[in-house]
């Protein structure tokens, strides 16, 4: 089909699809089941009521002290966008194969991270980085460990679409198909027609295009916000919400001794922030002498860190520092999952680097010549070291993790198959944490 | 500015042949020759291209009506006023090849790089920009592309050999294998053209981009550019023999939003044929040429790394520097002779 023939294909499905009771009745309770402000509309109402298309102005339900997110001008926020990009999110049709979706290796459970050490795509094939988190995701300017063009979720979101090496929803070739399936669904004719509205300047703007679904997630994962966690209760005024532990740790977390929060500063915990009214927005890269394979700073080649795009010897093995929040819930750690506990993880900095003694990774971090400027190891006690995991456990929000207006939204078969293979296609790891 | 002057550029302005698309609406308001250099609309994939192109051709058809008038009158008083004369059609042919033996997909070719490898493609595409027809004196007169909402934008156009048969499962039926468009009358005795998409169309929003540029077969979402050439093959121990040319080195600069914004390896193969008869000729487009220098019993698998050893010999073939300036001129791409049954398969 044309876009030309689909876009009257939808539009002629509008008018059956806002008849279609049933699926309207499916549509509000679901909505209605999601806790959401009850001053939203649907869109659906507002199609089927045809009164008013005036958009009702975006608000953000930002935590206590947050800044807004930059929001692109040509992909405004809006709640039917929204709500078009949490169903596509968590959609497995946006697979090649039909299994896998965005939560795939995203999931709500996990700060949306992935507990594998490296992401495994739609076909087995297993990445050579961990799935980010993309809690707060709206306020970084840089996404991804490594690459720094890329900047906006739109795009992003196009790599495991299309991207083949490796292959990741693997549907590289296969945007017919795609557009097909998403515009065959009645309720997607509703969702993109409330999204997209028409101008009546012509008939395509009814069309499922590749540019409203890269949007439409873009706006969902905007929605994705994360602060409240017992340090945010801390922060604002709740002398009990952390432990004695936790304060301690935080002191130490703040220090010049363990410099942690030279790159992992400010609301957000990562030095790579941006919002409205920053000014500048920051993106850094560090090497934390994770490896030193020759002795002149090479990481392992699936991970050459900031020089696979700079092409410049000194930033080998430079990734960008994640945000804490929520890093209990995100195990296992570093670019390649290759430290499985935060234990671990502060291990690799009080002694200013991984040594690795045998195998083909083999080297001294420490003596890594490209390691950042902070990273020189210190003394820790065992105290100091719990310490700062109950710190860091303190930034964990568990409201976050059970978010009504983030979760899965479909409830029929979709869902099922969802669930089966998110459970069953991790051959070697398990996964017992859908909802 | 001397009256005669500004009436001559009057008109060849109206009479400048346009580089882009010509916009269907301001014809059906007698708007005439409202230009656009890109498609407002993308085009998804070559599945709905057919279509597409029938669509543009009755849009012509329609523009050629409207536009007779005008279109006349260029004619009758350009000739006269300016140095511009009548446009002529060009179509430059390209013909895939494994060495003598013509491409196609799911065959197998024997003999193949160092270790004689039998391989077996399963893709084959690249893309073009910025062609040129010379003239015996050297002069370079660009050629300008129909615009098909398909396989030709602006002045790139994406060539496209395989045919989604055999091992080309994941592909479409349709090909194109002729840069088509149009070119002021002369005599020319050679061609000139760009491997790859430009710069500055290189690196926008696919979701946004117009037909070929729009496919993402030929995107490299992870670089945020394009795939200028795409060729892939299995050889008969089961190897991957993989070419994806396309930009490295690509970084922002400061805190541009639009990203990036430099290339330190380009990787745009600029290829000259000097006594080229574009109309009795094709430009020969040659796989074992690429991979005459790899072989082995490893993949050879070329992402266009600069750390990968497998690029090292099909840069080499395609005269781009590799870590050090390029010692000889590209091998992939040569004239050959058209034989009447080319052109007779050629439409």
């Amino acid at each position: 089909m044309n876009r030309r023939t689909r876009s009257l294909a939808n539009v002629a499905a509008l008018g059956t699809a806002v008849a279609l009771l049933s699926g309207a009745a499916g549509f509000v309770s679901e909505r209605a089941a999601s806790g959401r402000d009850a001053t939203e509309r649907s869109p659906l109402e507002r199609n089927a009521t045809g009164r008013d298309v005036t958009r009702a102005e975006w608000v953000w339900r930002l935590p206590k002290g947050f800044p807004v997110p930059n929001v692109p001008d040509d992909n405004p926020m809006s709640a039917e966008k929204v709500e078009l990009g949490r169903r596509l999110f968590y959609d497995t049709r946006l697979s090649g194969n039909g299994t896998f979706s965005c939560a795939t290796c995203h999931q709500q459970a996990h700060a949306f991270a992935d507990i594998r050490p490296r992401g495994v795509g739609s076909t087995g094939e297993v990445h050579p980085r961990g799935s980010m988190s993309l809690a707060n995701v709206a306020y970084s300017p840089a996404l991804t460990w490594a690459n720094p063009n890329m900047k906006r979720l739109e795009q992003q979101a196009l790599v495991p679409m299309f991207g083949e090496v490796p292959v990741e929803l693997g549907l590289s070739g296969q945007e017919d198909k795609l557009l097909a399936r998403v515009a065959a669904d009645p309720r997607y004719q509703n969702l993109f027609a409330a999204a997209f509205p028409a101008t009546g300047v012509s008939a395509d703007e009814q069309a499922v295009t590749l540019d409203r679904i890269t949007k439409a997630i873009a706006t969902f994962e905007r929605t994705i916000i994360t602060g409240n966690s017992a340090y945010d209760r801390a922060q604002h005024g709740d002398s009990k919400a952390m432990s004695a532990s936790a304060n301690r740790g935080q002191e130490l977390f703040f220090s010049e001794k363990m410099e942690c929060f030279h790159c992992h500063g400010g609301f957000n915990f990562t030095g790579t922030t941006d919002y409205v009214g920053k000014g500048i927005p920051e993106v850094e890269f560090h090497n934390t002498g994770l490896y030193n394979i020759d002795g002149k700073g090479a990481y392992p080649k699936a991970n050459p860190g900031l020089r696979e795009f700079s092409q410049r010897p000194e930033d080998e093995g430079k990734f960008k520092a994640p945000s804490l929040r929520n890093i209990a819930l995100t195990a296992p750690y570093m670019h390649d999952g290759s430290i499985t506990t935060l234990e671990g993880v502060i291990e690799h900095y009080a002694a200013g680097g991984r040594t690795i003694l045998s195998g083909p990774n083999k080297g001294v971090g420490s003596k890594n010549p490209n390691r950042a400027e902070f990273i020189n190891g210190f003394a820790i006690t065992p105290q100091e070291k719990r310490d700062i995991v109950a710190f860091l456990r303190s930034l964990t929000d568990s409201s976050f993790i059970k978010d009504t207006t983030l979760d899965n939204p479909w409830t029929d078969t979709l869902k099922a198959v969802h669930v089966r293979n998110r459970t069953s296609s991790a051959s070697s790891f398990l996964l017992n944490t859908t909802k | 500015m001397p009256r005669a002057s500004v009436f001559a550029d009057a008109l060849s302005f109206l009479c400048k042949p346009c580089t882009g698309t010509i916009d269907e609406y301001s014809i059906s308001t007698h708007t005439f020759m409202n230009c656009h250099t890109v498609l407002s609309a993308p085009v998804y994939s070559k599945a709905s291209v057919a279509t597409r192109v029938a669509r543009r051709t009755v849009a012509k058809r329609d523009i050629v009506g409207r536009g007779f008038a005008a279109i006349a009158l260029c004619a009758l008083v350009s000739s006269s006023v300016s140095a511009q004369g009548a446009t002529r059609k060009v179509a430059l042919r390209f013909q895939a090849m494994v060495g003598a033996e013509p491409f196609a997909c799911g065959k197998s070719y024997s003999g193949v790089g160092t270790s004689n490898a039998t391989i077996t493609p399963s893709d084959f595409a690249f893309y073009v920009h910025d062609v040129k027809l010379l003239t015996a004196s050297g002069v370079e007169v660009p050629m300008t592309l129909d615009q098909d909402g398909a396989y030709q934008n602006g002045n790139v156009a994406l060539l496209d050999f395989e045919d989604g048969t055999a091992a080309c499962s994941n592909g479409n039926t349709a090909v194109h294998t002729s840069v088509v468009g149009s070119a002021p009358e002369g005599q020319y005795t050679g061609v000139k053209f760009t491997v790859g998409v430009p710069f500055d169309r290189n690196h926008l929003d696919l979701a946004t981009q117009p037909s070929p540029l729009s496919l993402t077969r030929m995107f490299w979402a992870w670089n945020t550019g394009h795939k200028f050439v795409r060729f892939e093959a299995k050889t008969a121990e089961g190897k991957n023999w993989v070419m994806h040319l396309g930009s490295g080195g690509c970084m922002p600069t400061g805190t541009a939003v639009k990203a990036p914004t430099q290339c330190t390896n380009e990787n745009r193969p600029v290829v000259t044929l000097s006594q080229f008869d574009v109309d009795a000729e094709a430009v020969v487009a040659d796989v074992k040429s690429l991979f005459a220098g790899n072989g082995g019993a490893e993949n050879q698998v070329c992402m266009s790394s600069l750390k990968s050893a497998s690029c090292a010999p099909m840069f080499a073939a395609l005269g781009l520097p590799f870590n050090a300036p390029a010692t000889s001129p590209q091998t992939f791409l040569r004239k050959a002779s058209t034989s009447t049954a080319l052109r007779g398969a050629d439409k």
